[in-house]
């Protein structure tokens, strides 16, 4: 019975768990909501045109941002697609799949 | 339209085009093949790129690009034509980029000598095809586990008379490409970790 009552409890508290603050893996992006899935793709667009890491990087991140946004519904599908596929829902699928939009995106 | 009628009718053509896209490829014998010089290995890892990227590329989605401070850059390859031996204008045009690559890439690296471990190593050959067009092929290892990251076939078109500002362009855009993978691992890293910044 005690055991039992364990199991339930935590069995609820991982189904109502928060995901990780930025986990993005495949197995994250399919158990998002629509609208967690487009949050989660602006907070990517967010790293990628904030901050100051680079020593240089004097890329013009007004055009990066707006061409990723433009690319946003895109990524959506995309990030679907590939996550909806076995063979290429691996961890790492989105963040490689990103980079290939911010690689398109720098050229501009 | 709201959000949620635009992805419905996003998932229908998308639907459609796939159908399109199984008979096109049913009726047609093969694609355009998208030429390669033979100077990578593993073509197989890439893939053809988005509309306005290169032609062909690869990107490691694990590579944490944010952990290279370095990079050790090999002399460009002027890739010999099929007669073995490379053209002198192409000679010209790799020793031009080579230069270009170690000016760029010092701005956000340190340039090193050695497969130091935090180091990147580019790879880079250049051949001129037809002398209207440009081939160029690049890979980014890690120089110490010699591990691919990036790899990129591109082909572009001569625009300008001065080949120079294409070779001038090029090493940019691999200093930009590089610097932002760099940005955007470093923010990744930082909210994996939990402290967005």
């Amino acid at each position: 019975m005690m055991l039992r009552s364990l199991l339930l409890i935590a069995t609820t508290v991982l189904a109502i768990a928060p995901l990780p603050a930025h986990a993005t893996g495949c197995r994250e992006w399919n158990r998002m909501s629509e609208s967690r899935k487009w949050d989660r793709i602006d907070r990517m667009i967010d790293d990628a045109v904030s901050g100051q890491r680079g020593r240089s990087y004097q890329v013009n991140r007004n055009a990066i941002a707006r061409c990723l946004s433009d690319n946003s519904e895109n990524m959506f599908w995309d990030f679907d697609d590939i996550c909806s596929d076995p063979n290429t829902a691996q961890m790492s699928a989105i963040r490689s799949r990103f980079k290939n939009y911010i690689w398109t995106c720098v050229d501009r | 339209m709201d959000k949620m009628t635009s992805q419905t009718l996003r998932a229908l053509l998308r639907t459609c085009g796939g159908l399109l896209l199984v008979l096109a490829s049913a009726c047609a014998s093969h694609g355009p093949e998208i030429r390669t010089l033979g100077f990578l290995e593993n073509y197989g890892q890439l893939s053809p790129g988005h509309k306005g990227q290169a032609s062909l590329i690869y990107i490691d989605g694990e590579a944490d690009f944010s952990a290279y401070s370095a990079i050790l850059i090999d002399p460009v390859v002027a890739w010999p034509t099929p007669d073995g031996q490379p053209a002198i204008a192409t000679r010209e045009l790799a020793e031009n980029l080579d230069e270009d690559l170690r000016r760029e890439l010092a701005r956000e690296f340190d340039l090193v000598d050695r497969p130091d471990a935090g180091a990147l190593h580019l790879r880079t050959a250049l051949a001129s095809k037809g002398g209207s067009h440009l081939v160029l092929e690049v890979e980014v290892l890690d120089a110490a586990s010699g591990q691919r990251l990036v790899a990129a076939v591109d082909r572009r078109k001569l625009e300008s008379t001065d080949s120079t500002v294409q070779t001038d362009a090029w090493a940019v855009l691999i200093r930009n490409r590089l610097a932002s993978f760099r940005q955007f691992d470093s923010a990744w890293r930082a909210r994996e970790a939990g402290a967005a910044p």
